[in-house]
């Protein structure tokens, strides 16, 4: 057995059955090579009960989803199900027919690693966590989390997104630039633009009703934040209604603002430089 | 080495092939040796608001072809000039009949035999507007001042981008200065602000274009007319980029200023003095 292939899966025995541990980082090629390895070898041993595939936080393409799909089903092991931390992985295995199973009902096999403080990857591919001290002797208990910090990755958009542009992120958008009318951001975190939102913007998308978003000058065509969907009030007038449909400003004045969800309904509210989002936001 | 530079627009009917038949026409008056080429295959309507339709023999298709032996077959000089030609269209053909790669081929042959390329660029997003811009390096963009038209500019100013065509140069055409003054027509400032690229000219309503097309004689021939004036200024312009003697108002006279916003850093700074001025 080759000892570097069999490192990127872990089998572990719960009392719910067999849970397969996936690497959550490295080329998923070799994951799945190994994965394969081990079910063409394993033969009995994974016959007469369901096995659990651990992906953790590992974010998957669609492509390698339906591979792993193709692996699975080869190899006639049953399957109980997915078991992820990445919202687009599991809506992507959803989407492929696989049964998606929430962390809360099974027993957690994995221990979740902590890393310390490190440069975040914009592909999310080392998720972080921000600590308010550094560990330190061997297996010393971690110093709980500072709370308000976001693991998801956050993609910066370093000009002015134009009609016809579409940001997808499974994270945070920020742009520093305008969103003009026409342009979409979809995320499934916050989004801030440090300018002017003109365009369309979905915050949350994947249905985390926390999410708000942030701009200097709030005036989207569309805002959605999870489930909501809200558009800017009518402007008194003529005048002011072409005026926003072409992009132009209604008023010079801009001031920052954030929506987000409060009370069941979207709102919106002049930011002061503090969110004042609660503490079990996070 | 001459320039080649698309019109486009995006939108249709808002001016492209008038500002490409006068842009040339302008450039051509001021001793330029300046081709024209009309990439809307299919619809070609350059060649009748130059009124030189009687005088096609070869087109744009015949050329990328290889039907005549060289693109001097297919060029028609327009008489009234001294250096002003014409690459006409196909009108039985479609876009498909003509593909980027051959463009950028003729555009690199004819920067070497001409001051200035002009490429009159059809409506639309898909396989013509490609074809159009493949040779150019520069872009000027055609829009009215009104919603669709502009939100079909900022879309093309976008792709323009991506293709790496950067810096491209708006013309505001068709603007009414009573409506303005009412305010039921944008002005040019916000217009800036929303596009956010530089000012290259304004031209007027003037129903004197809409006779000269049907005669198929350029305005830019006509000392009266106001808009035959603002073409003027954009060819002097054109012509003389960079020159310090060349009046940096886009419209002399209309005290609207044609630089750019200098860039996110500048645009970021307007917002906090903005604050600041309201204190």
């Amino acid at each position: 057995m080759d000892r570097t292939l069999t490192q990127s899966i872990t089998i572990k025995g719960t009392r719910d059955g067999l849970a397969i541990l996936l690497k959550e980082e490295g080329e998923f090629q070799e994951v799945l090579d190994a994965l394969k390895q081990k079910f063409s070898e394993g033969g009995s041993f994974f016959s007469g009960g369901e096995v659990t595939l651990d992906l953790g936080v590992r974010p998957l393409q669609e492509e390698e989803c339906s591979r792993l799909k193709e692996v699975v089903e080869e190899s006639q092991v049953r399957l109980k199900g997915i078991l992820s931390d990445s919202p687009i992985t599991k809506i992507l295995a959803q989407q492929l027919g696989l049964q998606v199973i929430s962390t809360g009902s099974i027993i957690h096999s994995r221990t979740r690693q902590d890393h310390p403080v490190r440069i975040q990857r914009m592909d999310g591919t080392f998720p972080g966590t921000v600590r308010s001290s550094e560990t330190s002797g061997k297996g010393g208990a971690a110093s709980p989390p500072v709370p308000g910090v976001a693991a998801e990755p956050t993609l910066l958009v370093r000009r002015s997104l134009r009609a016809g542009h579409k940001v997808n992120m499974d994270g945070n958008v920020l742009i520093l630039g305008d969103l003009h009318p026409g342009a979409e951001i979809v995320a499934s975190g916050d989004v801030l633009v440090l300018g002017s939102l003109k365009g369309m913007v979905h915050a949350g998308a994947t249905g985390k009703e926390s999410s708000f978003v942030l701009a200097l000058d709030l005036d989207p065509t569309q805002l959605r934040i999870a489930r909501y969907v809200a558009r800017s009030p009518e402007g008194a007038g003529g005048r002011r209604k072409w005026r926003r449909r072409l992009g132009a400003s209604t008023q010079k004045s801009g001031k920052p603002e954030v929506a987000r969800i409060k009370d069941g309904a979207i709102c919106v509210e002049g930011f002061s430089g503090n969110l004042n989002l609660d503490e079990g936001h996070l | 080495m001459g320039k080649v530079i698309v019109i486009t627009s995006g939108k249709g009917g808002v001016g492209k092939t008038t500002t490409t038949a006068n842009i040339g026409g302008g450039l051509a008056l001021a001793g330029r040796r300046v081709v024209l080429i009309d990439a809307d295959i299919g619809l070609r309507n350059l060649d009748l608001v130059m009124g030189l339709e009687n005088r096609i023999v070869f087109d744009l298709v015949d050329v990328v072809e290889g039907k005549c032996r060289s693109y001097k077959q297919a060029l028609i000089k327009d008489k009234r000039f001294d250096s002003l030609y014409l690459i006409p269209a196909s009108q039985s053909r479609d876009k498909e009949a003509v593909n980027p790669e051959q463009m950028r081929e003729l555009c690199s042959i004819l920067r070497q035999d001409f001051d200035f390329t002009l490429i009159d660029c059809p409506a639309g997003i898909e396989h013509g507007f490609k074809n159009a811009i493949a040779g150019a390096e520069q872009a000027i963009i055609v829009t009215t001042p009104e919603v669709s038209a502009v939100r079909d500019a900022d879309r093309i100013i976008g792709l323009l981008e991506s293709e790496e065509k950067s810096n491209p140069r708006l013309i505001v055409n068709r603007v009414r200065k009573e409506m303005v003054r009412k305010g039921q027509m944008m002005d040019i400032e916000d217009l800036q602000e929303i596009l956010n690229v530089s000012l290259l000219g304004v031209i007027p309503e003037d129903e004197r274009i809409l006779i000269s097309s049907n005669k198929g004689e350029p305005i830019v021939m006509d000392p009266t007319s106001r808009a035959g004036a603002a073409y003027r200024a954009i060819v002097a312009k054109l012509d003389h980029p960079g020159d310090g003697l060349v009046c940096e108002e886009a419209v002399p006279g209309s005290g609207v200023q044609s630089e750019g916003n200098g860039g996110f850093l500048g645009r970021l700074r307007r917002w906090f003095v903005k604050e600041e001025a309201a204190l």
